[in-house]
């Protein structure tokens, strides 16, 4: 990824956006493997809260994040709407996050990304699941409309706690 | 290098030579074994592995790997010595052998760098070697013709006995590869590439090799060094004319000649008479012998044949495939395949499952019977299910594989620390996924050498302990419970628990106070935790700093479970516990909370379903545990759909709630329509002897499923061994039993005692026994085990009158004789400190006390007593006690000793029972040496047997006129043992002697069949009592002739 403040050549990057909570996230296409509906989530007793389950695309088995529980979200069961957005194997293991709708695919520039991390260092709110979702969250893009907040899909299966 | 960019080549070799290096290895250990006693059978072996050292140098020098060519390279002259029978394979030559095949193996681990690793010394000591023989190996080895017997042969073309290029090597063409010429090739060519020069015309190759063989085939080929230039040389036959033979192969006329092919067929015309008129058809033959070896010898002198015979072409051999492959005839039937194909492979034929699942389905809806479609269907059906079946085969391997490594491991550590070790490999056809297989490799090495080092003791030492000489490692591997498990077992000196503590204390790790609660098994697997190391050495062969810890880790990383467990003195048991991943097991598809559950049908023993209304259902309690009582047994009962609710393992406040909550449902559920409630269905699961009921909402049924690993993010989560895919294509988890066990806290003792009481039947494990460690003069250490002492008195001194010459004190108002062992054994004088102790003994009858300075320790030991080594009429015999000699004290033959007069009853016994024989049952060793002694002493021939069912044979084989049994033993008890005897034998007098003296085991004692009951161990008592047994059957003999 080009610096997002470094002052250089236009970066164009594909992202995929979607919505949570009524805001619009987006990750990179380029780790993205496939959006799908498949809902038939096998959920895991005892697994962290993180976890919706395991889901079965075409004979491989992928773990489900609930993309509202990491990004503290309040919890709600998937609809019509819902999709899961699985990732290539170079982000991490097998896995998918659920979202509660996928808006569609924007050409942005990277530097155009705006890092909330920088200013926010300052903040009081120094507490580890701050820091957590803060490494997710690559920045802030505007867009016509909305804000895109931007996501580092390989932050995922980091921000699961484990007992 | 000419060929740097080919790095498949370079893979194919690395992967095939190292095949080819354990091959070799394998047969030179086979070697030594055998080697003392049928040093005539050796050259079958050794015509393979020259063929195999062989092909590795051709490979070797054909990818310039130097170093490696040139160990090979006298590796395989001395190979051929050996195998014509110049020099024999003797200790010193296969050390050699050895030495430079780990070179090899050394080299082979990083190929790029070979040519820097220095081989000299290696290869001055295989120099050595030939050199020792007469016929230096410079020269080519010309088989002569004076032995019929004689399988070498030789085939010189004769046309041009000048060939300029090849000066000391030949090729070797075994009848294999001369019959997979095709016939119809008339012409056989030797072709020399110099490869330097090829480089300078910008060829390559590789694709000439591609280019020539699309007319012909390459029979063999080799690497010749002349001077500066690099030859390769290929025996080539076609159907060409030599005419096309340059600009094909882009050589100049000087650089091949032709080969007489006739002749050869012509030779083996004369020599075989034809046996098959298919094959006379093509002027065939068949070999004699199998492993015939044909040598093309290339020299500059004129060449010359020598017995010639069976060539055989045949027409739909194999064809050369690739440059690097030097086929035999066994291994054409296999291929190497890369792993991510099978991989992919296995997800494909996964898919396929499920798009046939689906198909399934919809037949179910819109189809009948008979209809093509439903025939289709189920056709798809089959080969699907056969088709994933086979892929998924193709990932295991046997852990022959890995086995197969160790004797090598223990041949070198063994020799190398002077030890005495064999190894037993067991269960080497049991498979498992080959990623596992590999990740065990070093943790398995690691713990095998530790036993080598750490474990089996040193000759010496074995001796002295009466222990076999050889030490015994056994490994074995097993499937149970759906898991692989191997286990390591040697019969060294065991780990010392005390030791263990001393350590962790050290440490840091635990605090005596927690120690003290911890078990043995708990102790010992401290050993497991990072820089724990209890050798007191670090030696070159395990102690290199890295500890049990990196075994343990590595094994857990693929989810593995590593045990541990060792007597002291005995053995030590490592128990590793794999998964089954990417395996098909049959498995109990469950319904809890509307989830679909698999329990791998290895861990499942039944099923019951309770009604409420009848009187079974009857779940009761234990403590907080709920428990049915099933068969007598009180099986404790886990609520599945409880324990997916419970994230952390459950403390005593989880088991209360629950317990409540099921106290008041019971209550509720009097509602009769309620018919979910009235059922009750749970599958009684085992894992390793121990079972619960596991309650369920329903049981589908059973299914075969594969077993796909949890994500690494759930790694964590005990109560899964993995997930697998359901028919309707929904994730099913696979519960582990086990873990659910530990989760919920059910507390078996672990596998590992199941394992051990095995073990035990196997190793004579002996039992522990408690002994006092005590001093009495300045040197010797003695010893009394715990159960004969009533007590120990501190007095002063100063205390002790003098009666005569006796020494007498009073305890307790009562006047004790005071014993000092030097005056009855031949050791130091008493030390006197200012407070002394007197050892008062049990089952003596007048007051005696055994004098002491200090009292030592107690401790436990495990070993048997050595009655032999030091026995003098007093002592029970020596042992080695925390590296002491121990005497081990007979209290009573000392007290006799001292006062003869007060055994003089027994002493005036019947001298006609001299040739009276007994059967003694005891388990214990300590005790079993202890009654024959007594017993053996007043003069009775003694048969000793350490449980019921042994004793059973030596009853039934020999006749005894007494048996002496103790009840608690393993495998059969003594009570048990009566039994059958009686229902042989009314007659024979029988003693039960034990430690169990309630009023309760003496009347089944007697009940059982026993006569009379004795204490453990009260020698008069018993002696009495064996007596008068003795002297009562024979009055009733008497009568009753």
């Amino acid at each position: 990824m080009t610096d997002p403040s470094g002052k250089k050549e236009i970066v164009l990057e594909q992202y995929c956006t979607f919505w949570i909570a009524e805001r619009l996230f987006g990750v990179n296409i380029k780790d993205v493997n496939e959006i799908t509906e498949e809902f038939k989530i096998t959920p895991i007793y005892h697994a962290p809260k993180e976890i919706l389950g395991y889901v079965n695309i075409r004979g491989q088995i992928y773990l489900v994040i609930d993309t509202r529980v990491v990004l503290r979200f309040d919890q709600k069961s998937p609809d019509e709407k819902s999709r899961i957005i699985l990732f290539k194997q170079s982000v991490g293991e097998y896995f998918g996050i659920m979202v509660d709708c996928i808006d569609g695919v924007v050409n942005i520039n990277e530097r155009d990304i705006e890092n909330r991390r920088k200013r926010d260092t300052g903040s009081p709110d120094g507490n580890e699941k701050r820091v957590s979702i803060k490494n997710l969250e690559k920045g802030v893009c505007r867009m016509e409309n909305f804000l895109m907040v931007a996501l580092n899909a390989g932050s995922f299966l980091g921000s699961i706690k484990l007992n | 290098m000419g060929f740097e960019n080919d790095q498949n080549i370079i893979t194919d070799f690395i992967v095939e030579t190292n095949e080819h290096l354990d091959d070799v290895e394998k047969t030179l250990l086979l070697m030594e074994q055998t080697i003392d006693t049928s040093v005539e059978d050796v050259p079958e072996n050794i015509a393979e592995i020259f063929r195999f050292i062989h092909s590795i140098k051709g490979a070797a020098g054909f990818l310039k790997f130097e170093k490696i060519e040139k160990v090979s390279h006298r590796m395989e002259a001395l190979f051929d010595l050996m195998r014509n029978g110049r020099i024999s394979p003797s200790h010193e030559n296969l050390d050699v052998l050895l030495t430079g095949l780990d070179k090899l193996k050394l080299m082979m681990e990083d190929v790029h760098r070979s040519n820097e690793v220095d081989v000299e010394t290696v290869l001055e000591q295989l120099n050595g070697l030939i050199n020792t023989d007469s016929h230096p190996i410079t020269k080519p080895d010309i088989i002569h013709h004076d032995s019929a017997a004689e399988p070498k042969k030789t085939i010189i073309p004769q046309e041009d006995a000048s060939f300029p290029f090849i000066k000391d090597d030949y090729f070797k063409l075994d009848d294999v590869l001369i019959q997979s010429i095709p016939f119809e090739h008339d012409h056989l060519y030797l072709i020399k590439y110099n490869t330097l020069e090829l480089g300078k015309r910008k060829l390559d190759i590789l694709s000439l090799i591609n280019t020539i063989i699309t007319t012909g085939a390459i029979v063999d080929y080799n690497f010749v060094t002349e001077g500066l230039d690099s030859l390769f040389c290929i025996v080539y036959s076609t159907i060409l004319d030599s005419d096309f033979i340059p600009d094909l192969c882009k050589i100049d006329k000087t650089n091949f000649i032709e080969l007489n092919k006739d002749k050869l067929t012509q030779y083996k015309d004369k020599e075989q008479p034809l046996q098959d008129e298919s094959k006379a058809k093509h002027n065939e033959q068949q070999p004699k012998e199998e492993k015939q070896t044909i040598h093309v010898h290339v020299e500059k002198e004129p060449y010359e044949v020598v017995e010639p015979k069976s060539i055989e072409p045949v027409q739909k051999q194999e064809k050369f495939s690739t440059p690097v492959s030097h086929g035999s005839p066994e291994k054409s039937e296999t291929i190497r395949i890369k792993v991510d194909l099978i991989d992919r492979l296995l997800a494909l034929a996964g898919e396929l499952v499920l798009v046939r699942n689906q198909q399934n389905l919809t037949l179910d809806t819109h189809d009948d019977d008979d209809s093509d479609y439903a025939r289709m269907t189920r056709m798809l059906d089959k080969v699907t299910t056969e088709l994933q079946e086979t892929v998924m085969l193709t990932r295991m391997q046997p852990i022959g594989n890995l086995f197969s490594k160790l004797p090598r491991i223990v041949r070198d550590v063994s020799k190398k620390l002077n030890k005495k070790i064999e190894i037993h490999e067991l269960g080497g056809e049991v498979e498992m996924d080959k990623k596992i297989l590999e990740s065990l490799t070093d943790p398995l090495i690691h713990i095998i050498r530790n036993s080598c080092d750490h474990g089996i003791e040193l000759p010496e030492e074995r001796i002295m302990l009466d222990k076999p000489e050889t030490g015994q490692i056994i490994v074995q591997a097993f499937h149970e419970a759906g898991q692989i498990h191997i286990r390591v077992i040697d019969d060294g000196k065991g780990i010392d628990v005390n030791r263990v503590k001393q350590k962790a204390i050290e440490k840091d790790l635990k605090t005596e106070a927690e120690l003290e609660q911890m078990t043995i098994k708990d102790t010992l697997s401290l050993i497991l935790l990072p820089g724990f190391s209890t050798a007191e050495k670090i030696t070159e062969v395990s102690g290199r700093g890295v500890g049990m810890d990196v075994v343990k880790s590595s094994i857990e990383q693929f989810g593995g479970v590593v045990d541990i467990d060792s007597v002291w003195g005995q053995s030590t048991t490592i128990y590793i516990r794999l998964p089954l991943t990417l395996a098909i097991i049959p498995c109990l598809i469950v319904h809890s909370k509307n989830n679909v559950f698999a329990i791998p049908q290895v861990n499942v023993s039944e099923i019951v379903r309770l009604y409420k209304d009848e009187d079974e259902y009857v779940i009761e309690k234990v403590g907080n545990q709920e428990v049915y009582r099933f068969r007598d047994q009180l099986l404790p009962i886990v609520r599945l759909n409880e324990l997916l609710m419970y994230p952390e393992p459950f403390t005593e406040k989880v088991k209360d709630e629950i317990i409540k909550k099921f106290e008041t449902d019971h209550l509720k559920a009097r509602n009769p329509d309620d018919h979910a409630d009235t059922m009750f269905t749970f599958i009684v699961v085992k894992m390793a002897g121990h079972s619960f009921g596991l309650v369920v909402d329903q049981v589908i049924g059973m299914e075969e499923i594969v077993v796909k690993p949890m994500h690494s993010k759930l790694k964590t989560l005990g109560i899964y061994s993995g997930a697998t895919l359901m028919g309707d294509g929904q994730v099913a988890l696979i519960l582990d039993i086990e873990g659910i066990a530990k989760h919920v806290g059910i507390h078996y003792s672990s596998i590992l005692e199941d394992v051990q009481a095995e073990a035990e039947k196997r190793y004579r494990f002996e039992d522990i026994q408690q002994i006092m460690l005590f001093k009495s003069g300045e040197h010797e250490t003695f010893a009394v085990p715990l159960t004969l002492i009533d007590r120990i008195e501190r007095f002063e001194v100063s205390n002790i009158n003098k009666i005569g010459n006796k020494d007498m004190i009073s305890i307790n108002d009562v006047p004790t004789l005071v014993l000092r062992l030097d005056q009855v054994l031949d050791v130091s004088p008493v030390k006197h400190n200012s407070e002394m102790m007197l050892l008062l003994p049990k089952f003596i009858k007048k007051p005696v006390g055994i004098l002491m300075s200090e009292v030592v320790d107690t401790c436990e030991i495990s070993h048997e007593v050595n009655f032999d080594t030091y026995s003098e009429d007093g002592l029970l015999g020596t042992s080695i006690v925390n590296n002491q000699i121990t005497l081990f004290v007979d209290i009573f033959r000392i007290v006799e000793k001292a006062q003869p007069d007060w055994f003089l009853t027994r002493q005036t016994k019947d001298v006609s029972f001299k040739d009276a024989r007994l059967l003694v049952l005891e388990d214990s060793a300590f005790f079993r040496q202890l009654i024959t002694k007594y017993l053996e002493s007043d003069g009775y021939r003694v048969d000793v047997a350490k449980d019921g069912s042994e004793g059973l044979k030596l009853f039934k084989k020999n006749s005894y006129h007494l048996i002496i049994s103790d009840i608690e033993m393993p495998v059969m008890n003594g009570w048990k043992f009566i039994e059958h005897v009686r229902t042989m034998d009314k007659n024979i007098p029988a003693l039960a002697l034990t430690s169990l003296y309630s009023e309760k085991d003496r009347t089944k004692s007697l009940e059982a069949g026993f006569n009379s009951f004795y204490r453990k161990i009260d020698r008069e008592d018993l002696l009495k009592g064996v007596y008068l047994t003795l002297m009562k059957s024979k009055q009733t003999e008497l009568t009753l002739s």
